[in-house]
């Protein structure tokens, strides 16, 4: 342990908030639209930040606090009744959708499958109370858009996991660098748990912040440069119209705990079916979150699960904007 | 690790300085505060315990066979890093600010969900009671009642940015964003001002506080049944909570 550690983070803490002091006196903001791009990304990046760092927490306290027994061994055997469970953690673990991604790569570190963290990545954003509260303030029981958001939810979920359970190499589905993480053993014998906490924090930060910080850019870019009436104006037609809502989630990139607000207005112009689209496919899928899954699932399983959840968006949302 | 640290410095200082309103809605101000404080700790942790030879990222990838692949790996996290040492620069370089009339044009205005429905207007409050409404409170009545009449004496007093109206030269918009989780959310509401040569009086963009009245809108003025007519202009600073909620 460095004892002088702790004076020389805070140093370098003053340092930089005395430099940012001296840039906001002294400095202009660009304006226009380059300010706008930049305004947004920070905004994602702020509102993400303590998700986060509560998903890495939990992660660590997961990875190095609980015993793998606790994790693992009372969960089902039966692989449908186990994804079944894994997919209701969202229920106890309230963690927006970037928050998950730290949490689900502790809960690999700790012997869940690949088919069991995507499960529970895709059902926790929706499968969880504050998501299920806020949509119902949004649209209460009506059009059965809270009560379809949460069955997909959890259907989509425990269907994408079992369809990469079946992948007769599973391991090959996550990227080189954190295949070989998970090999690893958890502690060294000359690691104490404190030492474990840092190199963990470490390690996630690292992984994530970047891949945050470049889906924020992008997403604040295209957000700026697109106007988001080109997609509302496809809203009449019964697909084309769920077409254009999953092409503004993704786009979008606004968190599942309050995506039904930011979608309220929208459903004045828009058939139901295409709000649960919106609603189904945001919270797994959006520049942001692809950016995150990069850091632990290989392009080709990001692309598999992307491909399969917006064609299960897309068919929901069909089938009810056509029996609505 | 920067990145993270650099963050929760700078939400920290926002916090301090009470501008997070600028990018997320203010229920999230102590969780982000808490958090941000959190990383801090486990980044004290991660410095103190930092053993020789421990390294922020593996980079045994590199140094295997140089193949294209790895070449093109290489260009691909040049161009990532790029990125995030842009908007690292610009977390701690940028003076914060608020969203501008490029968005307020690029989004929908007065969305129906946007204007909500003003409270207070029971009439038993007397005409003082108008100039307590913000830009989101008129543009939901006007939104609901375009009967002139309605309009005839009733005072303005409200805050907003200077935007672009398309309906006239002589008419500018008072516009403000409303937000219900962070300003990538941020929907548009705005009211007309009615004033020829607005453009030498007022900047785009600028901060500004306007008194005055309604007057059914002149010929030529499309989109409204009334406008507003200022009887004084005044800069405003950028308040702290830039965004309604």
């Amino acid at each position: 342990m460095r004892l002088w550690a702790p004076l020389a983070v805070l140093a370098t803490l003053v340092a930089v908030i005395a430099f940012r002091v001296w840039t906001n006196e002294n400095l202009q903001p660009l304006g226009g639209q380059l300010q706008d791009v930049f305004t947004l990304s920070i905004s994602l990046l702020i509102e993400s930040l303590p998700f986060i760092v509560l998903g890495i927490s939990l992660s660590i306290l997961v990875q190095v606090f609980v015993p793998t027994a606790w994790l693992v061994s009372w969960l089902p055997k039966n692989p449908f009744a186990r994804r079944a469970i894994v997919s209701l953690f969202g229920m106890f673990l309230p963690v927006c959708e970037c928050g998950n991604v730290p949490l689900a790569r502790g809960l690999m570190g700790r012997g869940y499958s690949v088919g069991d963290s995507v499960t529970f990545l895709l059902a926790a954003p929706i499968v969880n109370p504050i998501t299920i509260i806020t949509t119902h303030q949004a649209f209460g029981f009506d059009d059965g858009i809270l009560v379809a958001r949460l069955a997909a939810g959890f259907a989509i979920a425990n269907m994408v996991g079992w369809l990469l359970s079946l992948h007769p190499a599973p391991e090959t589905l996550l990227t080189t660098r954190f295949a070989k993480e998970c090999r690893m053993p958890s502690t060294s014998a000359t690691q104490t748990r404190l030492s474990r906490v840092g190199s963990l924090f470490v390690s996630e930060s690292t992984t994530l912040m970047p891949a945050l910080m470049v889906g924020a850019f992008i997403a604040g870019s295209i957000q700026v440069g697109v106007s988001r009436d080109v997609l509302v104006a496809l809203g009449t037609d019964p697909i084309i119209s769920v077409v254009a809502m999953l092409a503004l989630a993704f786009v979008i990139s606004v968190c599942a705990n309050v995506d039904a607000f930011f979608i309220l207005p929208f459903a004045q112009t828009f058939l139901p079916g295409s709000i649960v689209a919106f609603l189904v496919f945001g919270p797994l899928i959006d520049i942001k979150m692809v950016a995150l899954l990069r850091t632990t699932y290989t392009t080709r399983a990001i692309a598999t699960i992307a491909g399969v959840v917006a064609l299960s968006a897309l068919a929901l949302g069909t089938v009810m904007n056509s029996v609505a | 690790m920067i990145a993270i640290a650099v963050l929760a410095v700078v939400s920290l200082w926002l916090g301090a300085e009470g501008r997070l309103g600028f990018y997320i809605h203010p229920r999230y101000n102590l969780f982000t505060i808490a958090m941000a404080a959190i990383a801090i700790v486990l980044l004290v942790i991660a410095v103190a315990t930092k053993r020789a030879g421990d390294h922020d990222h593996d980079h045994s990838h590199s140094e295997g066979r140089r193949g294209t692949r790895q070449r093109r790996l290489a260009r691909a996290e040049a161009v990532s890093l790029s990125f995030v040492a842009a908007v690292v620069a610009a977390v701690l370089i940028l003076p914060p600010a608020t969203l501008s009339s490029a968005t307020a044009d690029n989004r929908s205005s007065n969305a129906v969900d946007a204007l909500g429905t003003p409270e207070g207007l029971d009439g038993e409050g007397g005409l003082e009671i108008y100039e307590t409404l913000t830009v989101r409170d008129w543009a939901s009545l006007l939104s609901q009642n375009q009967n002139p009449s309605y309009y005839r004496g009733k005072p303005v007093n409200t805050v907003g940015i200077v935007t672009t109206s398309e309906g006239s030269p002589d008419v500018f918009l008072l516009t403000r964003f409303v937000v219900t989780c962070c300003a990538v959310d941020a929907q548009p509401v705005s009211i007309p001002v009615y004033m020829p040569g607005w453009q030498d009086e007022v900047t785009v963009d600028s901060w500004v506080r306007i008194e005055g009245g309604f007057q059914p809108a002149p010929s030529g003025v499309t989109g409204s049944p009334v406008v507003i007519v200022p009887l004084s202009i005044t800069d405003e600073e950028v308040p702290n909570e830039p965004y309604l909620f």
